[in-house]
């Protein structure tokens, strides 16, 4: 059966990382789009945003991970 | 910059990015969706480790959420029982029940029962869940997520219920179990993520363990009788007795893992007997270790906070207004608008398979090609998730009464095919007359056993008496259906399966996972007893 039919294992991390890497990058970007925050609100959101910003590229990472023969898809 | 229909700029742009990337899946899993199989079970190819995730988001919804963080905020820390207990009820199902149906290649427990015992078994689990359990279960969800965006945001409730009951329904339907699995890997991390900010919160605004132990000691007793709700060891609790509660919580927990359509089918879709295992043993790990921390916490947390609030369950929307800034507070919504979708989601694709190969084809449309069945199985979803949005507004009318009959229907209709799967599993000397006599008698006790309940009369064993129906319930069957099998003949429809039977398939991944789990469950306890001592 060749990979395009094994319908989980289609980069199920990749695809959802670049979500959460997406979300992430709007809540980095709260701050700057006038929302009022306190200087601990700010602080929170920054680091909820890059812990899933890094996430999304750990997820990259672990998707293009060499496998011996060739990088595969998770 | 104010909040438009209650979200910034920003976080409208989380959600619809959440919602672009479920839907966007459903067109991404449709191409490979050309079997039942396919469809329904993703091909029976997802990894262990995916399945569980899947197992947990499929689980655990909006409701869980909120109605769990209510429950310990109601009833205090003997609330995680519940939780531990998932643990040894998910090593029992899969240890003696999963790769039974496996090795039958069904897609449904409906399909094993028919096999195991007789067509009249398997069609009344087919029936009853397809026609009744699950319809009333979606208009649940959907109406449980909606209220969560109209009282968050603002929302119109009946729009809040079409948009969802739409955008489920519409990847679901397109993807099937590939997209589900596929969307409930993102929905997993989105609804644990902004609550783990909330749990830190929580503990870091208490004074961690020990100054939330000194608050709650010092909040009123529940009843003369009952501890605090800082003890997890009171023999007095809301669920009856200690023995009582943890009996019935094993009887409750063993059925709904083994009877319960949608999460079934994960381990059914497993690419191998061992990933199976996984979906279900690895699921279990999540809700001892971390279900706690995300859910009893906070619940106890606002329980010192916020005491005296008009309904348990406003207690996790009081947390985030308070914790969470603009922005997390948006990670929230979607975290919680995805529980409700992870599990609607597989309510519908579970309604197909179960429709479709369990009634369609059995009784209406056999040996038509899959072509055929995929069609029928999108027709009667689109007709099923129309249905359910019906079931939501009546819900609507009635939130209060609806949600306390569900859970009563809950636990009325699972002992009992809990029992004789159980039974079936465990004991080749079972047969099917003698289940179907188990299956009755439990039936006229469990329904007895609600008239009692709506009439007051088991308040004086437990004020929350789900754990004790399902104990009696449970009970009765399984003990009916083994005296009956001696008693009775055996019919000479029964199938008669030659050579030896192993009660449990204790693979070596098994073994170390069982170990696992009862470890961890060891640690979590004695974690948590001393936190609050």
């Amino acid at each position: 059966m060749t990979e395009t039919k094994d319908n989980t294992k289609m980069g199920i991390a990749l695809l959802n990382g670049i979500v959460l890497g997406l979300i992430g990058v709007f809540l980095l970007a709260t701050p700057m789009s006038g929302v009022e925050l306190t200087p601990e609100e700010t602080r929170l959101d920054y680091i909820a945003g890059g812990i899933l910003v890094v996430g999304s590229a750990l997820m990259f990472a672990l998707h293009f991970r060499p496998t011996g023969g060739g990088t595969e898809p998770d | 910059m104010e909040p438009v229909f209650g979200l910034t700029l920003t976080e409208w742009g989380m959600m619809i990015t959440f919602v672009a990337a479920v839907i966007w899946w459903g067109f991404r899993m449709h191409g490979g969706t050309t079997t039942m199989a396919d469809a329904f079970l993703a091909g029976r190819k997802v990894p262990g480790f995916i399945a569980s995730l899947s197992t947990v988001a499929t689980n655990l919804n909006g409701n869980d959420f909120l109605g769990g963080v209510g429950m310990a905020y109601g009833f205090g820390l003997v609330a995680i029982h519940g939780f531990f207990f998932q643990g040894f009820t998910l090593i029992f199902v899969s240890l003696v029940v999963i790769h039974r149906l496996r090795a039958l290649n069904v897609y449904s427990l409906g399909g094993w029962l028919e096999h195991r015992y007789c067509p009249a078994i398997g069609n009344a689990y087919s029936y009853v869940w397809t026609f009744i359990w699950m319809l009333f279960n979606l208009g649940l969800y959907i109406y449980a997520g909606a209220l969560v965006m109209h009282t968050l945001l603002g929302w119109d409730l009946y729009l809040s219920i079409v948009l969802l009951s739409f955008v489920a329904a519409f990847y679901t339907l397109l993807g099937g179990l590939g997209a589900v699995v596929a969307t409930d890997v993102l929905q997993v991390c989105l609804m644990f993520f902004p609550l783990t900010f909330v749990s830190v919160a929580c503990f870091l605004h208490v004074g961690g363990f020990s100054g939330l132990s000194e608050q709650l000691d010092q909040l009123p007793q529940l009843t003369a009788d009952t501890i605090n709700k800082n003890n997890m060891w009171a023999w007095h609790t809301p669920f009856g007795i200690l023995p009582l509660m943890f009996v019935g919580r094993m009887c409750l927990g063993t059925s709904y893992w083994a009877t319960e359509a949608q999460v079934v089918q994960r381990p059914l879709s497993a690419k191998d007997p061992d990933a199976a295992r996984v979906s279900y043993m690895g699921a279990s790990l999540w809700y001892i270790i971390l279900v706690p921390f995300v859910i009893v916490l906070p619940g106890l947390t606002a329980a010192v906070m916020f005491p005296g609030l008009e309904s348990n369950d406003h207690a996790m929307p009081e947390l985030i207004r308070t914790f969470l800034p603009r922005g997390l507070y948006g990670v929230a919504i979607v975290g919680l608008t995805a529980g409700f979708l992870s599990s609607a989601d597989s309510q519908i694709n579970a309604f197909c398979t179960m429709f479709t190969a369990d009634v369609y084809r059995r009784h209406f449309g056999k040996n038509r090609d899959d072509k055929h069945y995929l069609m029928v199985s999108k027709i009667a979803g689109v007709i099923f998730t129309i249905c359910a949005i019906g079931t939501a507004l009546l819900v609507s009318t009635n939130s209060s009464g609806m949600m306390v009959f569900a859970v009563g229907v809950l636990a009325t209709i699972m002992p009992p095919f809990g029992a004789i799967t159980i039974m079936g599993a465990l004991f080749r000397f079972i047969h099917s007359r003698a289940a179907l006599i188990g299956l009755y008698t439990s039936g006229v006790v469990a329904v007895g056993l609600v008239f009692a309940s709506n009439m007051g009369m088991l308040k004086s064993i437990a004020e929350i008496d789900m754990e004790f129906r399902a104990l009696i319930t449970f009970t009765v069957a399984s003990v009916v259906t083994v005296i009956a099998s001696f008693v009775l003949p055996r019919p000479k429809s029964d199938i008669v399966v030659e050579g030896p039977h192993k009660m449990i398939e204790l693979t070596p991944l098994a073994t170390r996972y069982t170990i696992a789990i009862l470890v961890v469950t060891l640690i979590a306890y004695v974690f948590w007893t001393i936190s609050f001592s």
